[in-house]
């Protein structure tokens, strides 16, 4: 009997003890599969290198990536490293979330590549928290066969307001005289206030406007937003070149209206090219910035930033882990194949990005890219939705609803 | 039955059935033909495309999230039987005084919708380190699905005669005995009952998977399929419906093989009135 | 007295696990709720009581009561649409025989699927540019354009309903045929006997008859509409214009997407009482008192 409780003792010590010598682990959260590339790179690295660091990767579906943190945060199990979409992150930061790596990332070689006003929502009182990750951006993509069959230069996508009502009117086309429209020049991005933000607000920062100043104020109200309403309420209403329903189109609807033919100049990004080439692979296709008036051209610059935790139990161990994410080895070989842009702006001269012709002119797009910055993001989301989709329904005026807009913003803001 | 009764009731179940004949047509329709307009009504290409589809992307997910929602299942319809089998024994056979208070308690879970509860369970469930686990998710459904089965295993148990358990008693049988050697034999209706009711509450479930799970090593397939239709920014509608349709196949097996017992044990606490 | 100890004892140790269970995932919780409702929550730091500010809010937040509305709106909107046909499908279905089984057995298997699932097949019948609904209306000249069905506030909560009368009212018919089975056929012999017209056994005896059936029923479906969730996440998200928004998903909102717990719990404490005035009425009908 008292044998049997050595040797259970004896072995209880032994894994005891290897769990207490095994190696560091780093846990990342990330939304994206292709993140285990990197992960496998690097771990491999570290075993060759001889370093007993490991990073373990936990796939976090896109909408659990804020309730899932704020629990993890809240019992103290956070993870180390976290890839969150880019919005959230002047909320978690003012909740000191993150840890401080200005100095460090200051230090990086590659620091000075980086997308400036990406860097700028990672940062609070400026002190860095976070740094660009994965991006994406909002742009214009369209049908060059319809373009051809309309009699329209397929190089020449719409650039101004005015050009897409024009081309736009030449693509809506009822085929065979039913009185039903068959194909549509264009459809607003509905389907959430996300979409709203991500391709509405170029439309206002392409016409000069915006929906808060550098200080953080809220300057949404002015005559730009409501121009660009009235202008989306417009293409509908008025120009009639979109279907009243793609107000409340999905991004997968309008995708899906693009594979079919139903649809020639779509609100997508970078992130349907990989999936527009597998599936209508005889398309031709072209991607550009989305269409300005009086403003300059604009884009939102979505995506993720990158930062450690404030609960991190590692922080060497993560710094080493995030410069080796961004590394020309990591970016190039675990997320150009897949067509993500990538952080580093320099490296989109790569062998993959080479051979898709659509993914030309994004190290350009990047560069007009803007990030609204407010601590309150989810919160804002509700009276634009609200909002802006009264007026693209035609059941209140551009004018009457951004004032409201406005004033509710700051509402919430003021709490 | 009338002539003009049966023409109705034909045209009824066909309205009944025609969407689940244009969710089928559609998940085996080639994915070419799933988006065009006018629709076909029959496929001349019938495939199994999008099944593939469903079990091959993202490493084959799909599969995890069924064979969690079986382990789901396994795991609640255990838990249940065995509570509600032991709680209805004791409370119609073994009551003394303050077991009508316990049953009280466990009939108002009934009243109480635990949609109101999500928020204090999240806070239990993370501080119990249970929150994206399989386990703390199945004690969940088996806490909330219980109540129900109890108070029918009770009904059955009391509709037993009493002089079932006095002459075992006689006999020197110890009360597990008497349950389970004598009780449950009589009471396979009832049990078959808690175990469809379990089977399609928890194979069903979507809110309480929603929000205490979120790696996709975890989840069921109800979130399963909303994963799959909600990707962010491709909605792919042929496999969605193969989704669809797959999730709905052993609903409707379990409850076809059991439904005499399921509609009878359903409707004997309401029925009477 | 020994014996009556023991039995006693085994009870007991035959209730443990559902009193633990009970006590720690439902008893816990409820206590907890009402308690955090009082509180200020932080993400990270310590939670302080606030008195009854987060009922404050809750009752002067626009967004509650839209979704109270909504709700309210709801169920008064797919009530009728279960009830109205499972009622007539339960009286021409109520003797037992081979073809009524067999239309019993159709109407309820919808009953059985998830709501997910049956979300998914309906927004696919709705969709605007494939779906065949607008085809065959527009076959048959009934309208001229494709219509978005979930895209008008009147009409998606319209929608969303015809589907839920689709999923729901297989149960509904089986509780009132189990009703209808309850009434002693010596009832109806009297009846025709004194020379009463069907239409008029209907009125006069059956539905009386049937009321605490019918009500019971009633409630049932009432609390059911309450707790909507699943389908209205699936198949409007909340709109448009939040006319789809419901009570459960402004919880889910709240205290899931905005982390405001306080606020949350403070709306699922009202929401509780709610569907306890609506059990309360349950009870009184008779639902559970009948052994």
């Amino acid at each position: 009997m008292i044998r049997k409780l050595v040797i259970f003792l004896l072995i209880g010590c032994f894994i005891f003890s290897s769990l207490l010598i095994a190696k560091e682990t780093i846990i990342l959260w990330d939304q994206k599969q292709e993140t285990e590339k990197i992960v496998k790179m690097f771990n491999e690295k570290m075993g060759k290198e001889g370093k007993e660091i490991e990073v373990k990767l936990e796939l976090i579906p896109y909408d659990q990536m804020v309730p899932k943190f704020m629990a993890s945060l809240s019992t103290g199990r956070a993870p180390d490293l976290y890839g969150l979409d880019i919005v959230q992150f002047p909320y978690f930061i003012s909740i000191g979330a993150f840890a401080d790596i200005t100095e460090w990332a200051k230090a990086l070689p590659f620091f000075e590549e980086l997308p400036n006003g990406m860097i700028q929502v990672g940062m609070k009182d400026n002190r860095i928290f976070a740094l660009p990750y994965q991006i994406d951006l909002s742009t214009i993509l369209w049908n060059k066969d319809m373009f051809k069959e309309a009699g329209l230069d397929p190089e020449q996508p719409p650039k101004t307001w005015y050009e897409l009502v024009e081309i736009g009117q030449k693509l809506t086309i009822d085929k065979d005289g039913d009185g039903i429209i068959d194909q549509w020049g264009f459809n607003l991005a509905g389907g959430g206030a996300g979409a709203y933000m991500f391709w509405f607000m170029p439309f206002v920062w392409g016409n000069g406007g915006s929906m808060f100043d550098n200080d953080g104020n809220v300057v949404l109200d002015s005559y730009e937003t409501v121009e660009a309403l009235q202008f989306w309420s417009d293409l509908i209403h008025k120009y009639k070149i979109a279907p009243v329903s793609s107000v409340q189109y999905g991004s997968g609807d309008r995708y899906n209206a693009f594979v079919s033919g139903k649809l020639a100049i779509y609100l997508g990004g970078n992130f349907n090219i990989t999936s527009l080439l597998k599936d209508a692979p005889n398309m031709d296709f072209g991607v550009a910035s989305i269409p300005k008036n009086r403003g300059s051209y604009a884009s939102f610059g979505g995506g993720s930033l990158l930062g450690i935790t404030s609960q991190c139990k590692n922080i060497d161990a993560a710094k080493e882990f995030m410069k080796f994410v961004y590394s020309e080895e990591a970016q190039i070989e675990a997320y150009a194949p897949d067509l993500q842009l990538l952080a580093r702006p320099s490296l989109y001269d790569n062998k993959y990005y080479n051979e898709i012709p659509q993914m030309e002119d994004f190290a350009e797009i990047l560069s007009t890219a803007r990030t609204p910055y407010s601590i309150k993001y989810n919160e804002i989301y509700d009276p634009v939705q609200y909002y802006f989709e009264s007026v693209f329904l035609g059941e209140m005026d551009a004018k009457t609803a951004v004032e409201k807009c406005t004033t509710e913003i700051k509402e919430i803001l003021g709490k | 039955m009338s002539k003009k009764l049966l023409i109705t009731l034909i045209l009824i179940s066909a309205f009944f059935l025609i969407a689940f004949y244009w969710a089928a047509l559609t998940s085996f329709k080639p994915p070419s033909e799933v988006l065009t307009y006018p629709p076909s009504f029959i496929t001349l290409n019938p495939t199994f495309e999008q099944y593939g589809k469903l079990f091959t992307t993202a490493d084959s997910i799909f599969l995890r999230y069924v064979g969690n929602t079986f382990m789901l299942c396994g795991l609640s319809i255990s838990m249940v039987l065995i509570m509600s089998i032991l709680g209805g024994y004791s409370l119609s056979k073994l009551t003394f005084r303050g077991s009508n208070i316990i049953f009280l308690v466990i009939l108002s879970i009934i009243m109480v919708p635990y949609q109101a509860l999500l928020i204090p369970l999240y806070d239990l469930m993370s501080k119990l380190g249970l929150l994206d686990t399989i386990f703390g998710l199945s004690l969940i459904y088996a806490t909330y699905f219980m109540p129900f089965c109890i108070f029918m295993m009770k009904n059955y148990f009391s509709s037993l005669p009493n002089t079932l358990r006095e002459s075992a008693l006689i006999d020197g049988a110890s009360e597990i005995k008497i349950l389970f050697k004598i009780h449950l034999p009589l009471s396979l209706p009832a049990i078959a009952t808690v175990i469809v009711y379990v089977f399609l509450m928890t194979w069903n479930d979507f809110i309480l998977s929603l929000i205490f799970t979120s790696s996709s090593e975890v989840r069921n397939i109800q979130v399963g399929i909303m994963n799959f239709a909600t990707s962010r920014f491709t909605q792919d509608w042929g496999l969605i419906n193969a989704g669809a349709i797959f999730s709905i196949i052993p609903s409707i097996l379990v409850f076809l093989l059991l439904q005499k017992y399921y509609v009878e044990g359903m409707t004997s606490g309401s029925g009477k009135g | 007295m020994k014996q009556r100890n023991r039995k006693y004892l085994i009870s007991l140790a035959f209730l443990s696990p559902i009193i633990i269970m009970v006590s720690i995932f439902f008893v816990y919780p409820l206590i907890k709720v009402i308690i955090m409702s009082f509180q200020e929550w932080q993400v990270m730091g310590e939670s302080r009581f606030i008195g009854f500010s987060n009922y404050v809010n809750a009752l002067t937040d626009g967004e509650f009561w839209k979704t109270l509305w909504n709700t309210v709106i709801y169920a008064i909107i797919v009530t009728p649409m279960i009830f109205i046909p499972a009622v007539l499908l339960a009286i021409a279905l109520r003797y037992t025989n081979k073809s009524s089984k067999f239309f019993r057995t159709i109407f309820f298997i919808p009953y059985a699927i998830s709501f997910v699932a049956a979300s998914y097949i309906w927004k696919w019948i709705y969709n605007d540019m494939y779906g065949i609904l607008n085809y065959v209306l527009i076959s048959f000249h009934m309208i001229d354009n494709p219509i978005n069905w979930l895209g008008n506030t009147w009409l998606s909560r319209i929608m969303v309903s015809i589907m839920v009368s689709w999923k729901t009212l297989g149960f509904t018919m089986i509780i009132v045929i189990a009703g209808l089975q309850g009434i002693e056929p010596q009832i109806y012999e009297a009846a025709s006997i004194d020379g009463a017209k069907k239409s008029q056994i209907l009125r006069y005896v059956t539905l009386p008859l049937l009321k605490p059936t019918l009500i019971l029923a009633l409630i049932l479906s009432l609390a059911g509409s309450f707790k909507a969730f699943d389908h209205f996440y699936i198949m409007t998200k909340g709109g448009p214009l939040k006319s789809t928004e419901t009570i459960v998903m402004y919880i889910n909102k709240v205290a899931f997407e905005y982390y405001n717990i306080g606020l949350g719990s403070a709306i699922s404490v009202i929401f509780l009482i709610i569907l306890l005035i609506i059990s309360y009425l349950q009870l009184k009908a008779g639902g559970f008192n009948n052994e």
